[in-house]
């Protein structure tokens, strides 16, 4: 059975290719009180469209959240860098 | 001709149901369920983040109870050993009457991190179970999921025709992943909220 480890390794052997560098670089930024929706981000507009930021509290004490990227306080530019050092 | 005439007899008795007056206790007068496909993920935040909601609707009964049933997906916080600072809490609220109120809580739940109301909680968690940490590589915190569960009857003495409401709030001490892992948005699950009224 060596040869099956040697060539294939535990489960898929190309899986570190598929864990997404998007939100360890949000964490590595300190950023919070965001939420993001949907499949991690490859370009800016993907970014632009998923990500929310929290506004205010509603009288529940649940968070509002506006999808403005001008209250972001992030741009994909800063984000990708990131991803990059990674 | 007599076909038609069953149809309609079979109308009117359909008719007669859809109102709940007359229904004896343990009837079902209504069903609200929400079914969530959509991924997030969420940073630390300073107020409750709600994932699983009814939205609002109408009492179809006085002082009906309520059965709730939740099932929620979400992935591992982290690969560390220690994965003490990934706290999780969840919460049902009801909203009705102008007022908020969580239900189905335990007393015993009162851990406060991650700005976490004190009282209120169907679920929490210091230091959550990680499978695979410590381990090089650690896949399986990375790529896989899990289900929560809460089950719970409500009787918050509502009018007929009164508004109601039920959400799934979250709040996490560290990025929380719902309906995804965390590495990867090809893995993950979905999650769901239903909630039957139910005659007295």
């Amino acid at each position: 059975m060596w040869w099956y480890f040697w060539n294939y390794g535990y489960g898929d052997s190309n899986m570190n290719d598929k864990i997404s560098k998007f939100i360890p670089a949000l964490e590595a930024l300190n950023l919070t009180d965001w939420k993001y929706q949907g499949p991690d981000p490859t370009n800016e507009a993907e970014f632009l469209a998923g990500f929310y930021k929290i506004t205010g509290v509603d009288d529940s004490g649940g968070a509002i959240y506006t999808n403005d990227a001008s209250k972001f306080g992030v741009t994909w530019a800063q984000i990708k860098a990131e991803m990059d050092k990674l | 001709m007599a076909l038609i005439t069953t149809k309609a007899a079979t109308a009117t008795t359909a008719t007669s149901i859809s109102s709940s007056a007359g229904l004896p206790s343990g009837s079902v007068l209504q069903v609200k369920h929400m079914w969530q496909d959509n991924q997030f993920a969420y940073a630390v935040t300073s107020s409750g983040n709600d994932f699983l909601d009814t939205g609002e609707f109408t009492t179809k009964g006085a002082n009906s109870t309520f059965s709730i049933v939740v099932t929620l997906n979400h992935g591992v916080g982290d690969e560390l050993n220690n994965m003490d600072s990934h706290d999780t809490h969840l919460y049902c609220m009801r909203s009705a009457a102008g007022t908020h109120v969580y239900v189905g809580a335990s007393s015993a739940l009162i851990r406060t991190t991650g700005n976490a109301p004190a009282a209120g909680k169907f679920y929490s968690t210091d230091v959550p179970f990680s499978p695979s940490r410590g381990l090089s590589p650690a896949y399986g915190n990375n790529l896989d999921t899990y289900h929560r569960c809460m089950t719970t009857y409500d009787s918050p003495s509502l009018a007929a025709g009164a508004t109601n409401r039920y959400r799934v709030r979250m709040f996490n001490q560290s990025t929380a992943y719902i309906n995804r892992s965390r590495g990867s948005t090809q893995c993950g699950g979905t999650s769901g909220i239903m909630v039957m009224e139910i005659a007295t």
